[in-house]
């Protein structure tokens, strides 16, 4: 049942916000939190979030939940990053994890080299050379990378 | 610090006045700004805050400028103050915005976030009351797209 009090309430008032402070509430949330928004309405289609995104992390809790298919999600998610700067991907729970996206970025054709542009900092953890090799060869301006 | 108080009067955008000691109200940036620049009359126009929001900018900020306050009681005071109808969260981050107040539009924004977290999309739209304007095949594509995220 609805709460509405009065006749103020029962209009959807969060979605109007402007859209920086609507990506700062989304800043606050993991990234599943965040990307489970998008299907809300259009107006919170996480693309407007991702595109002025310049930390992305990717692992974490939601990590143990990938499979095949499932990581074919990270590949999207780095290419709407235009503006990132800084990237980690934290796959060491799941070895497999991190050739899965390694094999999906490699067969997908993802413009990994475009979407990684501006990374400069890199951290991963128990990478495979493969993977290793494909963040030197995407990261023009890496300057550091970091294995946990 | 000077030792007399001075005052401020503001006015929210329904003609309300509210007179407030200076040295509260320039916790919002927006307002310090004009007093550092000297560009204040006697009435500062805040055209984009209503005056029920504003009491409850005010009731923060004159909670947090209190001397003597614990910790624990100005958390409390705080969880409180975050629960309220979502349009009032949403008049409150707006003001926030306008008055440029980082610490309570930090508290609101995270506490629309926390309202968010661990929901599914359905019962999100039903704590905001935000209206689906995906068709289902639409809907359906972005779930699709994003399985990892919906499990």
């Amino acid at each position: 049942m609805n709460m509405r009090s009065g006749g103020s309430s029962g209009a959807d008032r969060i979605s109007s916000l402007p859209c920086d402070l609507l990506q700062k509430i989304l800043g606050c949330l993991s990234l599943d939190d965040a990307v489970r928004t998008s299907v809300l309405s259009t107006k919170w289609s996480y693309s407007i979030y991702m595109s002025s995104m310049e930390e992305l992390e990717l692992g974490g809790s939601s990590v143990e939940k990938y499979n095949v298919d499932e990581v074919s999600s990270t590949g999207y998610l780095i290419t709407s990053c235009p503006k990132l700067q800084e990237l980690t991907i934290e796959c060491g729970v799941v070895g497999i994890a991190v050739e899965s996206i390694c094999y999906t970025i490699l067969t997908s054709q993802i413009n990994l080299v475009w979407c990684c542009e501006a990374v400069h900092y890199f951290i991963g953890f128990e990478m495979e050379m493969e993977f290793v090799k494909l963040i030197l060869a995407s990261t023009p301006a890496l300057k550091e990378i970091f294995d946990g | 610090m000077s030792s007399s108080t001075k005052f401020l009067t503001l006015k929210t955008c329904d003609d309300k006045k509210f007179v407030l000691d200076e040295a509260i109200a320039v916790r919002s940036q927006t307002i310090k700004n004009m007093v550092e620049d000297d560009c204040v009359s006697n009435v500062i126009p805040l055209p984009n805050v209503n005056s029920k929001t504003m009491t409850k900018v005010i009731e923060y900020w004159k909670k947090h400028s209190e001397e003597g306050v614990s910790k624990d009681v100005l958390m409390d005071f705080d969880k409180a103050f975050v629960k309220v109808h979502h349009s009032i969260l949403h008049a409150l981050i707006l003001a926030a915005n306008f008055l440029n107040d980082k610490e309570i539009l930090d508290m609101m924004c995270q506490e629309v976030a926390d309202r968010i977290k661990g929901k599914t999309p359905e019962e999100i739209r039903k704590e905001f009351d935000i209206k689906n304007d995906f068709t289902p095949e639409e809907e359906e594509e972005i779930r699709k797209e994003n399985a990892w995220a919906f499990e």
